[in-house]
């Protein structure tokens, strides 16, 4: 199995795995501010329209160490897709629209 | 549709009066001594929760800026939660260097003087080489603690003024039986703000800003077309601490991806807001009202839980220099038992960060006018009477204060 593999059905969605797997909150977040409004619209329109066929797969899986590395996959796109739904529906820009620097405002503790 | 009447809630305080309010205890270094030394360094403040240290020999570091101070929180073998300075006995070194961990005893990384989980000096290398070394007296320096729901106060005074239940008074008892508990998965966000902790205080406890400054982001979700103007539920006064209970906007119609994550939250698993309105102590959403929305909480002076259904977080300020202030936002979350679950405490977690992002310039740009002298008066409307009771507290904590020392 190939590192950017997905459960059955997600296919269409390995091409994001190599840019947008991030393994914490704060890479998300850097990745988010690091974007074009372009590449960040581009990645939800990608996944945005399969979020409620990803979460009805996986509100199957336990949320534990056993969690499968194709799942483990999915749920990392998801995340990424949570971080950057803001930019897409509340601001039309990547960072908070005359948002305080996130520099300034770190996640020192991040639930795992 | 109606929308909200005019609110009618300061002239029921009269102390708080209706006037403008100085704003030099925001601005002045002197003042902010004295609110070190009447406010911060004798009233009881938070470390943490217990679930960060669930089993024995598990500890945490608190650091306390204000002070630049160190303070050790560990769970003995006896199952108590005990407070230290962190400070060696035999020179002063910090014992913890980590943030939090688990350990047997406390060794010194510097002489290797041991202590126990209780706090006694058990081990010191060389002992016959000191002089007259009565170990007994020697035991880690204890720092006055204890507990309300879960979460773990301190007190810097040895003996307190006030107990920790006495200090919280009404407040601690019309909150109690909240399930805290639920939220033992926990992340903290951190920054250095350039504003005077009272204008942070300030900047959460009033909604009259909401459908202004978050108008691209939660104002429709608090304050919809029956309260444009942020008027507030309701504000409840307890003493020094206080609640102010805002409104949610019924009609609400979730975001694309929010709709999809509310379909999938399951209630009081997430941070969503999405759980139950009913069995909730008296002093959550103390109106029992249906358009309720959440509690802004005020444990004095620093200490804000957040609470709605089905979730809570919380903002703490640690006051560094008049216009300096640590803020911590931290939240307290139900372990996800899915993958869905997981992604749904990512998304609210982002849409809470995001929203805060937005609060903080404005922090910064009042102390910028007050500091230059531009702006020498603050003008506060009915619904910003959480901001004038938060400054009359202040001021009578500190003259109360200073009257006793001054008779003594």
């Amino acid at each position: 199995m190939a590192s950017t593999g997905l459960p059955d059905g997600f296919a269409e969605l390995e091409r994001l795995v190599d840019e947008w797997l991030l393994p914490s909150m704060t890479a998300r977040s850097q990745k988010r501010q690091a974007s074009t409004m372009t590449e960040i619209t581009n990645f939800y329109n990608a996944v945005k329209p399969r979020l409620p066929e990803i979460l009805e797969l996986l509100s199957s899986i336990p949320y534990d160490d056993a969690l499968p590395a194709e799942e483990a996959r999915l749920l990392g796109l998801a995340l990424m897709l949570a971080e950057i739904t803001t930019a897409v529906e509340w601001y039309e820009q990547p960072g908070v629209v005359d948002g305080f620097d996130p520099e300034r405002f770190k996640l020192v503790a991040e639930l795992s | 549709m109606t929308t909200r009447a005019p609110t009618n809630f300061t002239t029921q305080f009269p102390e708080l009066g209706t006037g403008p309010i100085d704003v030099g205890p925001y601005r002045d270094p002197d003042y902010f001594e004295r609110e070190k030394a009447a406010v911060f360094a004798r009233t009881w403040l938070v470390a943490g929760r217990d679930s960060q240290i669930p089993n024995p020999g598990d500890y945490f570091v608190r650091d306390v800026p204000t002070f630049d101070l160190s303070l050790i929180f560990v769970r003995g073998k006896d199952g108590q939660i005990r407070g230290f300075f962190n400070a060696c006995r035999h020179r002063g070194n910090h014992l913890c260097v980590e943030n939090s961990g688990n350990l047997r005893a406390f060794t010194c990384k510097f002489h290797g003087w041991s202590y126990n989980l209780h706090g006694e000096l058990a081990g010191v290398p060389d002992e016959e080489s000191f002089f007259d070394l009565n170990k007994s007296q020697l035991n880690l320096i204890p720092v006055s603690t204890d507990m309300w729901q879960g979460f773990i106060f301190f007190n810097l005074e040895s003996e307190p003024d006030q107990s920790l239940e006495q200090h919280l008074g009404e407040f601690g008892e019309a909150l109690a039986g909240y399930p805290f508990h639920e939220g033992s998965a926990r992340y903290q966000f951190r920054g250095e703000i350039k504003a005077n902790w009272k204008s942070m205080v300030d900047s959460f406890t009033e909604i009259y800003h909401v459908p202004f400054l978050h108008k691209c982001s939660i104002s429709d979700t608090l304050a919809g077309p029956e309260n444009p103007l942020g008027r507030l539920l309701d504000i409840r006064l307890y003493g020094p601490h206080k609640t102010s209970s805002i409104t949610s906007n019924k009609n609400y119609k979730p975001w694309p991806v929010q709709g999809i994550a509310y379909e999938f939250a399951q209630s009081g698993a997430v941070t969503g807001g999405q759980g139950t309105k009913e069995g909730l102590p008296p002093g959550v959403n103390p109106t029992k009202k249906d358009d309720w929305g959440l509690d802004v909480n005020v444990i004095f002076p620093t200490f804000l839980p957040v609470i709605g259904p089905g979730m809570y977080f919380t903002h703490q300020m640690w006051p560094v220099a008049v216009d300096r202030t640590v803020w911590e936002m931290t939240g307290f979350v139900a372990p996800a038992r899915t993958a869905a679950d997981r992604f749904i405490q990512e998304y609210f977690l982002v849409e809470l960060r995001d929203a805060v992002l937005e609060d903080m310039n404005t922090v910064e740009r009042v102390q910028s006018s007050i500091n230059a002298g531009v702006i020498n008066e603050f003008h506060y409307q009915d619904n910003e009477i959480a901001l004038r009771h938060q400054n009359h507290v202040v001021n009578k904590c500190l003259n109360t204060f200073e009257s006793r020392v001054a008779a003594e």
